[in-house]
């Protein structure tokens, strides 16, 4: 019995990052618009927050390729994320429901704000793996679809 | 679990198709072995009723008195928790501690005794309802296509223990929130929430109150951060205190004690060596190191003793106490090994009856670092309880449920031990009667020491139904002054407690 700590479970220095806007910059080139759909909020307050991956290694505890943050006003979010290059993306985002900026974890570490990932994928002692998480952009505009359970 | 029990359970296991898959996460589409061979079992063996799902819309009924009569001022609910849903679509859980929490309120008033059960409406049980299937992991089970978690609360059964705070009902777990309930309807408000950072933070299923202030201790573990977090709660329900001390070890900790100085714990040599699911599966034993004793001062949590004994594992402790020049004396009931956690409660899930190998022993801590550790009997034991107005105090009894190594399917009777004289009092209701918790309910207020009733259920598997006794707590081998037997059989419990 005893204890699951979920150790950093969203490799909370990427998310510590405060997003503040698209970081994208607008592009003239032809490259696809990702668009973020995330469902199934629970509380109409605070903000998304958002970081951007673009492979595996960076997945695993380094930087994003770019961070995001939208408010929340009511179950859903759509935000559109800016031209990207065709190619594998993948999300981490946590509902900043009291909107301090920050993840709140509890006494022991174990977030306490709803966050989720790319493909409603879902970890158990930390982020899923990039595999689950990873999906891909091809030469179209893509709205991908997150849902917190 | 004994040698005779292990051949046992292996001629069993031949005979529903071998060792494949044992313990493993497996499809439901070949067929799950732990469920088949259950099933198997359950047909020649009505000690299995005790392990059986139970439906899903609880039990509603009456005990029909089967002798004697209610004492006089033995009115109020006893609620018990334990598991009672192991399987879902033909696939059942390999680990007895797996399975949800489901309540049972016996309601004794006046000459009748009215029973409820009910699931404890979880996050994990609503969900796990609504798809018809096991969605998370389990503390010592990974079902097939089991997904990912957010936090332990995902995976929270509520299924250890239960207490009355204030006039709430709490059902504990250990690995993280306890569960609000409605003393009366039985439904859920949720998991209970203490205060800013703490929501979802380990409560163990073990509090203990001080009979002077009414203030409730408890601990969660962090076994994998080798800390525990203290709890100090007041009488009215709100916290007091709430705060993590280090470096504890990583031994599993499931029980502790009080005393007017200290919070106590052993913490045993199964230890959590790595982060994985199951969750147990990241547990190994070390006989290699010591068991060690800590003392934490209640006013000063960073200061604290410790003495390191032999290699132990326990669950429960009955109780203890300090003297005055510092030495601690307690009582647990305490294993050689894990293998009640890491085999038998494994082998429940087949249908193949458990031994187990836990034996009352004292405990002296002594104040010098030096300390002592006596077996009274020769018996097995487990579940012990004392007189809830001695927690923490000096003081001579301790019930528990008494076998013998050779009662493979474990208690039969009830036993009392005086720890200061080793006096011992028993009964047995003899074979086929499996008896559960013996909780203690004194008198009155003001009675003394031990004068008040043994309440205890138990599975009576000639008669098909779960039945409960009352006893003269001070006189057990006069036999229940009262027995009552239920329509139907439920699932065995852990732990309850009394609301008078």
């Amino acid at each position: 019995m005893t204890t699951l700590t979920l150790t950093n479970i969203l490799g909370a220095a990427a998310l510590a990052l405060v997003a503040t806007a698209v970081a994208a910059e607008a592009d003239p080139s032809p490259n696809p618009v990702l668009t973020l759909r995330v469902e199934q909020i629970e509380q109409a307050q605070g903000r998304l927050m958002i970081a951007v991956f673009s492979d595996g290694e960076s997945w695993s505890g380094g930087q994003p390729a770019f961070t995001a943050s939208a408010a929340v006003e009511g179950s859903e979010v759509e935000l559109e994320l800016g031209a990207v290059p065709a190619g594998e993306y993948g999300v981490k985002l946590y509902h900043d429901v009291d909107g301090d900026g920050e993840l709140d974890t509890n006494l022991v570490g174990i977030p306490t704000e709803p966050f989720a990932f790319s493909n409603s994928a879902m970890g158990s002692f930390g982020p899923p793996a990039w595999e689950a998480a990873a999906f891909g952009v091809g030469e179209d505009n893509t709205v991908h679809t997150i849902s917190f359970r | 679990m004994t040698e005779m029990s292990r051949r046992h359970a292996l001629t069993l296991f031949a005979a529903v198709g071998g060792a494949a898959g044992l313990g493993a996460p497996v499809r439901a589409l070949s067929g799950d072995p732990i469920y088949e061979a259950f099933q198997a079992n359950a047909r020649n063996d009505p000690w299995t009723l005790g392990v059986r799902d139970a439906p899903a819309s609880g039990f509603d009924g009456e005990a029909r008195r089967l002798h004697g009569r209610l004492p006089r001022g033995l009115s109020g609910t006893l609620y018990r928790n334990g598991p009672g849903r192991y399987s879902r679509q033909d696939w059942r859980y390999r680990h007895w501690f797996d399975g949800d929490g489901f309540l049972q309120a016996w309601q004794l008033d006046g000459n009748r005794i009215a029973h409820r059960g009910r699931f404890i409406e979880t996050s994990k049980w609503q969900a796990e309802e609504a798809a018809g299937r096991f969605l998370t992991p389990a503390f010592g089970s990974m079902p097939p296509d089991a997904g990912g978690l957010t936090g332990p609360d995902d995976m929270n059964v509520a299924n250890t223990s239960v207490m009355m705070l204030n006039g709430e009902l709490l059902a504990l777990w250990e690995g993280g929130s306890a569960w609000s309930l409605d003393a009366d309807t039985l439904q859920a408000r949720g998991p209970r929430r203490w205060g800013s950072g703490l929501d979802g933070v380990h409560f163990s299923a073990h509090p203990k109150v001080e009979p002077e202030t009414d203030i409730v201790w408890n601990f969660g573990q962090d076994a994998h951060g080798g800390r525990l977090v203290l709890w100090k709660i007041g009488p009215d329900g709100t916290l007091l205190d709430a705060g993590l001390v280090d470096e504890i070890g990583t031994g599993m900790i499931h029980d502790f004690i009080i005393t007017e100085r200290s919070l106590v714990f052993l913490v045993g040599n199964l230890h959590h060596e790595r982060l994985r699911l199951p969750f147990l599966d990241g547990f190994a034993w070390r006989g290699d190191v010591p068991m060690t004793a800590i003392a934490i001062d209640k006013n000063d949590w960073s200061q604290r003793r410790s003495w390191d004994l032999p290699p132990g594992f326990l669950f429960h402790f009955g109780g203890g106490w300090e003297e005055r020049d510092g030495t601690i004396r307690l009582d647990a009931a305490l294993s050689p090994n894990a293998d009640v956690i890491l085999e038998d409660v494994r082998d429940i899930m087949r249908g193949v009856p458990w031994a187990g190998n836990s034996r009352m022993q004292l405990v002296t801590l002594g104040a010098r670092g030096h300390f002592r550790i006596e077996t009274p009997g020769d018996g097995l034991a487990e579940f012990p309880q004392v007189d809830p107005r001695y927690t923490g105090k000096r003081r001579q009894y301790t019930w528990h449920v008494d076998w013998t190594p050779d009662q493979a399917r474990g208690a039969t009777a009830i036993a009392r031990r005086n720890v200061l004289t080793g006096a011992f009092d028993h009964y047995d209701h003899g074979p086929g009667v499996y008896v559960e918790e013996p909780l203690f309910i004194p008198a009155s207020r003001r009675s003394a020491e031990g004068e008040g009733w043994i309440v205890h259920t138990a599975l009576n598997a000639e008669a098909r139904a779960t039945e409960l006794h009352v006893f003269d707590a001070l006189n057990l081998s006069a036999g229940p002054q009262a027995s009552w037997r239920l329509p139907y059989a439920c699932p065995f419990g852990f732990h309850g407690c009394w609301r008078g």
